[in-house]
């Protein structure tokens, strides 16, 4: 799959499609409700070390157009107490909430050769999408599909002023910029297997928000990501489920694909009990995302229990860098 | 599916090295201002130095100066100026060698009689030439008759003229004659 990042033609900080080496040796995920941090050792594959924190409610809401953060120094002192635990990183990554990017799935029949003109083709066909002006938008996008006279793109765009504002509240921890940034969702995509030849669904609800992407082979056809309005475990399961049953209808009406796989990663208090009302929603089993057992062995007893709920999204960036426990 | 997209911005690692360098350049752009201070500094205390001496030779050359008015304001009073007048005028005629003071000096004393002697000598200058003008002591008439007879018969002073004449009536100087006389001195002059 080729990989491409617009807006400058340096490339030094990327990260997949280069092996382990290039993998991040500090992440964190911020979200509305925590911030986890671990440190990933590249070979063998493992987390090192594993540190989680409360936000204040209000703190962090995630937005792609208006301001997330309203006290850049309080998350800069709670991500100051992980990066305590977890140590300095010359590479590290940030995963960010999934409601903060625009993801699209472009078809095109050829594209240009320089890649100024493609940023500027991508920018005028996502405009009406993105809800602010595209010239704003910090813009990444990677082939999926590649056949005569079809080229298929996903194409992630943030606002730029928005993702500044996490990069900004790590400005006083780290010497060097983060060398990877994604929404949380689109790196697990990675521990879907590729060799399912039908439609896998996969439903992450986490911190608030819930996100259905649907992948078939190495292609992702459809994402739909949206705040959870409810609060209680019981009605938010309720509100996953809808979205759930949604997400499979658009799939199979829209796009014309068919579910055969559910995944699930459920990062709220009402997993277990979702999980199952999932598979009767669907008529289908709905497991969890695999993770390698190898991966959490590093950490101590109380970090295990860390990486249950929150180790997915660091398991997925093994699964895409290649690296094997 | 393996996902190789990345928000990361390389630019801001970019950014950030050339803050680093920007940064680095700032500091050594300081250390060159502290050095250039620190060198303007040294030469601002040296110009303060040379300042001060040259303020301080101001100082004196005033001095001088003001000292040098007095000495020409006292030179211009009448009395030193009169001095001058006659000093220039024996310069001049020292330098024409027209008159020597000591051949003067000898000749009047080869005039004298012995019991005469010389109280006062003047050389002063007049339109005809140098003119002497002189007193001579002597014990009685005789004496001072005798000199200003040799004075009128000398060759070397004409037009004699007598100016004054007193006598000692009583003291311990009794009957000592006092003559004044003034002569136009011609003996000096280069044949």
């Amino acid at each position: 799959m080729e990989r491409k990042k617009m807006g400058s033609a340096m490339s030094g900080s990327l990260l997949f499609g280069k092996g382990p080496r290039e993998m991040p040796t500090v992440v964190y995920e911020i979200q509305s409700e925590f911030v986890v941090g671990a440190r990933l050792l590249g070979s063998p594959a493992g987390v090192r070390r594993m540190v989680m924190a409360r936000l204040s409610p209000g703190l962090l809401q995630p937005s792609s157009t208006q301001s997330n953060i309203s006290d850049t120094g309080e998350l800069g002192r709670s991500l100051g107490k992980l990066r305590g635990t977890l140590g300095n990183g010359a590479r590290w990554g940030l995963l960010v909430p999934d409601a903060v990017a625009r993801i699209n799935v472009l078809r095109f029949e050829t594209l240009p050769e320089k890649p100024a003109e493609v940023e500027a083709l991508l920018r005028w066909r996502i405009r009406e999408s993105l809800g602010f002006p595209p010239e704003e938008a910090r813009l990444t996008y990677q082939v999926t599909q590649r056949e005569a006279g079809s080229i298929e793109l996903l194409v992630v765009a943030v606002k730029d002023g928005v993702l500044s504002q996490y990069e900004a509240a790590f400005e006083p921890l780290q010497r060097d910029s983060a060398s990877l940034i994604l929404p949380v969702t689109l790196p697990l995509l990675a521990l879907l297997p590729e060799s399912e030849p039908a439609g896998q669904l996969l439903t992450h609800a986490y911190s608030g928000c819930v996100t259905h992407a649907v992948v078939e082979g190495n292609r992702l056809r459809f994402w739909r990501s949206r705040p959870l309005a409810e609060r209680e475990p019981e009605a938010q399961a309720e509100e996953v489920l809808a979205e759930a049953a949604r997400a499979v209808a658009s799939a199979r009406d829209r796009v014309g694909i068919q579910v055969g796989r559910a995944w699930h990663c459920i990062r709220t208090d009402a997993s277990e009990a979702l999980s199952q009302r999932l598979s009767s929603l669907l008529g289908m089993p709905v497991n969890s995302l695999p993770l390698a057992a190898q991966l959490e062995t590093p950490l101590s007893a109380e970090e295990k229990r860390l990486f249950r709920p929150f180790g997915a999204p660091f398991a997925a960036i093994f699964a895409n860098s290649g690296a094997t426990a | 599916m393996k996902v190789t997209v990345n928000l990361a911005h390389p630019k801001a690692r970019f950014e950030r090295s050339v803050y680093f360098w920007g940064l680095a350049l700032v500091v050594l752009g300081l250390a060159l201002l502290v050095r250039i201070l620190m060198v303007t500094g040294r030469e601002v205390i040296e110009y303060r130095k040379v300042s001060r001496s040259v303020l301080s030779y101001q100082g004196e050359i005033g001095d001088l100066r003001n000292r040098e008015s007095r000495l020409r304001a006292s030179l211009r009073r009448p009395a030193t100026q009169q001095l001058y007048d006659q000093i220039s005028f024996l310069n001049s005629l020292i330098a024409q060698k027209q008159v020597s003071l000591s051949g003067l000096t000898l000749k009047l004393s080869g005039l004298l009689p012995s019991q005469t002697r010389l109280t006062s000598l003047a050389l002063v200058e007049s339109q005809g030439g140098p003119r002497v003008e002189l007193s001579v002591e002597g014990e009685g008439n005789d004496s001072v008759y005798s000199f200003l007879s040799r004075l009128e018969n000398s060759p070397d002073f004409d037009s004699v003229a007598v100016t004054n004449q007193a006598f000692e009536p009583q003291g311990p100087d009794k009957g000592d004659v006092t003559l004044s006389c003034s002569a136009r001195y011609v003996g000096g002059r280069l044949p």
